[in-house]
């Protein structure tokens, strides 16, 4: 298997964790996410996936927006910021990506059975 | 701004139709502010803001692909999306495959009994059984019972080869849908 393709795959499960994380912090336009996104080595996006990740976030009302007049000369922006929702949902995503890392650790130092107890 | 960039925000509009007014003048907006950005922020020219936004069909059938993730009610509205989504990522013979499929088996079937009732007949007519369930006409035209059993069996003959030909679409169509996948799988790589 590519690796590429693996990669993508982790990347397009992770984006929505990543983008909530950052306008956890405060509002964000689009433009602003994607440069900050594609300055770490391996999170970089196309716009064609985060703005519509971005409409999704808005319908299921985890995200917010408003539109915002910005410096003379540049168009308005749309700003994202968190609603409580959105915060809930997150922290709940925070916690299985937490126990996500957690379990992948033991088994990559072969700790056997020590995360067999939480199968359900 | 740019006419190529106009006609490429008019394209996105035409595509995402299927959405309620209010929501595409709202993501048309933000295109066209992401591109004053990509040119005034990035110094990118309009080439090259076209390149990054890649094919209005793709962006806007990633907005319609969101958008039917979701909403789960079935309406209309819902009904437009999907068919406008898959016509935008050339998946819309996931529309036919069901289609084909199913006439395919009815129509083998048919094929088969088709020339056993035939079958019946015939043996009917030489046993001297009278066998009124099983007819062959065409219009007014009611086939006597040797006539019809060569109709019966010529009949079945050319459903079942209808149902095969169907058959073998639904296959084709179906590798064909297979291998867009994979395609499309291997592409989302991210711009560097």
């Amino acid at each position: 298997m590519n690796i590429e393709d693996w990669k993508s795959q982790i990347k397009r499960g992770t984006l929505e964790l990543c983008i909530l994380l950052m306008i956890d912090r405060r509002a964000w336009y689009g433009y602003e996410i994607i440069s900050e996104l594609e300055s770490t080595p391996s999170l970089s996006v196309k716009e064609s996936t985060v703005y519509p990740l971005l409409r999704r976030l808005l319908k299921e009302e985890l995200l917010s927006s408003f539109w915002q007049e910005s410096a003379e000369g540049l168009p308005p922006r749309k700003y994202y910021s968190i609603t409580e929702k959105g915060r809930e949902y997150l922290a709940a995503m925070t916690a299985e990506w937490d126990k996500l890392l957690v379990s992948i650790d033991s088994i990559k130092n072969g700790k056997e059975g020590s995360y067999g107890s939480d199968i359900k | 701004m740019e006419a190529i960039l106009n006609d490429y925000l008019e394209k996105i509009d035409k595509y995402l139709k299927p959405l309620p007014a209010s929501e595409r003048v709202d993501i048309v907006r933000e295109i066209k502010s992401e591109m004053t950005q990509l040119a005034l922020e990035g110094g990118l020219s309009p080439e090259q803001i076209l390149e990054r936004l890649g094919n209005p069909k793709e962006l806007a059938g990633a907005y319609l692909g969101e958008a039917l993730v979701k909403n789960n009610g079935f309406g209309l509205r819902r009904f437009a999306t999907a068919v406008a989504f898959y016509s935008l990522t050339g998946l819309s013979v996931m529309f036919v495959l069901p289609f084909t499929g199913v006439l395919a088996v009815s129509l083998m079937l048919c094929g088969i009994i088709a020339p056993l009732a035939g079958i019946i007949q015939m043996a009917g007519y030489l046993l001297g059984f009278d066998t009124p369930f099983v007819v062959v006409q065409l219009g007014s035209y009611l086939a006597a019972p040797p006539i019809a059993f060569v109709y019966s069996i010529a009949m079945g003959i050319l459903l079942f080869m209808l149902g095969r030909g169907c058959w073998q679409l639904t296959l084709k169509l179906w590798r064909s849908i297979r291998e867009r996948r994979l395609r499309s799988t291997g592409r989302d790589k991210g711009v560097q």
